[in-house]
């Protein structure tokens, strides 16, 4: 089920993960400084399908079940 | 001092399963995702998306080639995208992309790197990236 980009970006921060609005994409990066575009062609309202939320957590080692519980 | 690093990469684009209307953006290569209202959007976005992350990783030390896709999903590009697919010309796809259901694209990214000897530092910037869609075909299987 996708996720609202609003919500993501509210959770991802639950996980150390900082999220910085950019023009079509969002950039997210991690403690280490680890970066990951995010995108947000509908600004906050951009619904993120699921297979796009396992390589954000992928990326920034993050459970995709506790990630979707947060949501 | 200018040089310059190129990528090929494997983009697989695929319509969301659970978000109808919605194509996702795969570059297997560096793992990195994008997304958009239409398949020509979707490529707007992955182009961007692979510059930006890119240019951060080399800027950052790190080689984007590290962020590797895992084999599950170059086992499914192999097995689900790649089979049946015949090379079509880009403007051909976006003009008829309801009958599409994979389209890969096989591109290179082309990073220039611009060193700056400051007092003592050096500072090293990555920037222009371009990804060239050449040639501009990509393999598609229909619906």
């Amino acid at each position: 089920m996708p996720a609202r980009l609003r919500d993501i970006v509210r959770v991802l921060a639950s996980f150390g993960v900082t999220v910085a609005p950019g023009a079509r994409h969002f950039h997210a990066r991690n403690a280490q400084g680890l970066f990951f575009a995010v995108p947000a062609h509908n600004g906050l309202k951009t619904e993120i399908p699921d297979v796009y939320l396992r390589a954000i957590c992928r990326t920034f080692g993050i459970d995709f079940a506790e990630l979707k519980k947060r949501l | 001092m200018s040089d310059a690093r190129t990528y090929d990469l494997h983009i697989h684009f695929f319509p969301a399963e659970d978000l109808p209307g919605i194509w996702v953006a795969h570059c297997l290569d560096i793992d990195v995702f994008s997304q958009g209202r239409s398949l020509g959007e979707a490529m707007a976005m992955i182009r961007e998306a692979l510059e930006l992350t890119v240019a951060d990783d080399l800027a950052h030390g790190r080689d984007p080639l590290g962020r590797r896709a895992p084999k599950e999903d170059w086992d499914a590009l192999w097995r689900e995208a790649m089979p049946g697919t015949s090379a079509r010309p880009i403007d051909s796809v976006l003009e008829h992309q309801d009958a599409v259901r994979h389209v890969v694209i096989l591109p290179s990214l082309t990073v220039h790197k611009s060193g700056i000897a400051g007092t003592g530092t050096a500072v090293t910037s990555y920037d222009e990236p371009s990804l060239a869609f050449a040639p501009d075909f990509v393999r598609v299987a229909t619906a």
